[in-house]
């Protein structure tokens, strides 16, 4: 290899004109295979925008076509054309060093301070040349493959943005309005600057530069690449959740306390939580026992509201009058006491009642709908049959009357 | 943590890119590729226990005749001049070089470099009156090339 390298660069030196006529048809199929695969790219991310299904972007830009006139696809070009500034150094002319610098995530830049003192020794560079040149102008542009810097200088610093593609006209106007407001806040700091990096100014001003990175238009920055369906359903999961827990937490204290209950009384009851109030249904044994369910829920919480549906067996309040009797402590107050637990069965019996009545009549109401559809239908339907008998009727009379003739 | 430009100027090959080398890597080569423009590398150093990273810029060579971009020289702290102790020409040059750079950067720092001294005997090496801030160096034998940059790093630090 090392031979024919210097045959090659005298051949190339010698005959410059017949090499790049030799060359030019293989750097023509180079050229038109990287276009080709240039495009290809391009229409892969297009086909990735259309196909990302659920996207709150993907119905924005089908109604911003429809509202413009401009296809889809061409604003999806657009998009695509795009470029992403996914760092910015301000760096101080005079000296080079790299005053303050921001990327987007997972975008840093290794060996950052020498990479600012390279851009501007090759910006220095170009600026002397061009000025020998005596064409005036500033380097604005330096890029590498999909790399490009964009450089904007004012007094004491310039501003470098890291971007993907060669920005916009529009883009390059943001840029500079931003290093505009950058410069109106910094500039006394900008001359005076030293080199000492742990000034707090340095600290704000990269915030603000990061902050800036992270507000570009929605669809550029990865941060900001997110479905805001996906917010929707990760608050309502949120909310299921919640949800989920409260019902567990009303069904885990209801549970415990008739396990408590069950454990101190012997008794089976069910208890149902709602709200503040705690609702107790069943049959107990005996009416000694309710006191003591009362205040082992009161234990729970003090001042907890309890709804009473226990009941008592008539056998129970029998025995109980009975033994109240027979005892002589006064048939009044055993009269008075089984009237209160005929009252308490009894109040507890109606409401019973009362919800199997409601629950009937709904039924009913709706049995009642049903049947007044199907006597509907029924009556359709005979009205139909007498209309066909009639029809009928009617081609057999003219039968008979042609036949007669 | 505060960081300083710093310049490696004079003639063509009088050493400049072996002695940031030396400083820098740790190395030498004694292969002779001519530095196009600039090339820029970083060293921290730690002095009286300020922290301090330095931007070395090994500058192209350059003579009367071929001057190197003034944007180059805008803004360094500090600077350390090289000569070919074993060319007569490069000694000659220095004052030029100082002057330019000092034009640009009149409060900036700087040390000489008598570079190449491996290549002098060492009746020679004794013989040389050294001023000020200059330094006998060799980047191949690795003589003085730290004591050169710190020397520098406490000046422009002090």
């Amino acid at each position: 290899m090392k031979r024919v390298t210097p045959a090659i660069s005298k051949g190339i030196a010698d005959n410059k004109e017949t090499m790049i006529d030799a060359l030019y048809p293989i750097m023509g199929g180079m050229i038109s295979k990287y276009v080709t695969q240039a495009i290809k790219e391009m229409m892969e991310t297009i086909n990735k925008k259309i196909e990302s299904g659920f996207s709150f972007e993907r119905y924005k830009r089908k109604a911003k076509a429809k509202l413009t006139g401009v296809s889809e696809t061409e604003l999806l070009m657009e998009e695509s054309s795009e470029a992403i500034i996914s760092s910015l150094f301000v760096i101080q002319k005079e000296s080079s060093l790299l005053i303050a610098e921001a990327h987007l995530e997972n975008k840093e830049i290794d060996d950052a301070h020498m990479v600012a003192s390279m851009a501007s020794a090759i910006k220095d560079f170009i600026n002397d040349w061009a000025q020998n040149a005596e064409t005036g102008s500033e380097v604005q542009i330096l890029s590498y493959g999909n790399a490009t810097l964009y450089i904007e200088s004012a007094g004491s610093v310039f501003i470098v943005a890291f971007l993907d593609a060669e920005p916009d006209y529009e883009q390059r106007a943001e840029i500079n309005a931003f290093f505009a407001s950058v410069l109106k806040e910094y500039s006394d700091f900008f001359h005076h600057f030293d080199g000492d990096d742990s000034a707090q100014e340095v600290v704000n001003l990269s915030m603000k530069m990061e902050d800036y990175l992270y507000t570009q238009a929605p669809s550029k920055t990865p941060k900001s690449k997110k479905n805001p369906a996906k917010y929707i359903f990760i608050f309502l999961g949120l909310l299921l959740l919640a949800y989920g827990v409260y019902l567990f937490k009303t069904w885990y204290i209801a549970d415990s306390l008739e396990r408590k209950v069950y454990a101190q009384t012997g008794e089976h009851i069910s208890i149902q939580k709602r709200e503040d109030i705690l609702v107790l249904e069943g049959q107990i044994s005996s009416l000694d026992k309710i006191d003591k369910i009362h205040t082992l829920l009161r234990n729970y919480k003090k001042n907890t509201k309890i709804q009473d549906n226990l009941t008592v067996p008539i056998s129970y309040i029998n025995q109980r009058f009975r033994a109240l009797t027979n005892m002589g402590t006064g048939s009044f107050i055993s009269v008075d006491e089984k009237l209160k637990l005929l009252e308490r069965n009894f109040s507890t019996s109606v409401d019973v009642l009362n919800n199997k009545v409601l629950k009937l009549t709904k039924s009913l109401d709706k049995s009642r709908t049903e049947l007044s559809q199907i006597i509907q239908r029924k009556d359709d339907e005979i009205s139909a049959l007498k209309n066909d008998k009639e029809t009928l009727e009617k081609n057999n009379s003219s039968k008979k009357w042609r036949n007669n003739r | 943590m505060i960081r300083k430009k710093i310049l490696l100027l004079g003639d063509f090959s009088v050493g400049k890119t072996s002695l940031v080398k030396r400083y820098v890597d740790g190395a030498f080569d004694d292969k002779y590729l001519t530095t196009i423009g600039v090339k820029i590398s970083k060293k921290l150093v730690e002095i009286d226990g300020v922290k301090c990273e330095l931007l070395i810029w090994d500058v192209e060579g350059s003579t009367p005749s071929k001057k190197i971009s003034l944007g180059y020289y805008r803004g360094a702290s500090g600077a350390i001049f090289v000569t070919d102790i074993t060319r007569k020409e490069t000694l000659d040059n220095l004052q030029e070089h100082k002057d330019v750079f000092l034009s640009e950067n009149p409060d900036a720092h700087y040390v000489t470099a008598y570079n190449k001294a491996d290549m002098l005997s060492e009746i020679d090496r004794d013989s040389i009156v050294l001023e000020d801030d200059v330094f006998l160096t060799s980047a191949k034998d690795n003589k003085n090339v730290e004591e050169l940059f710190i020397e520098l790093v406490k000046k422009m630090i002090r």
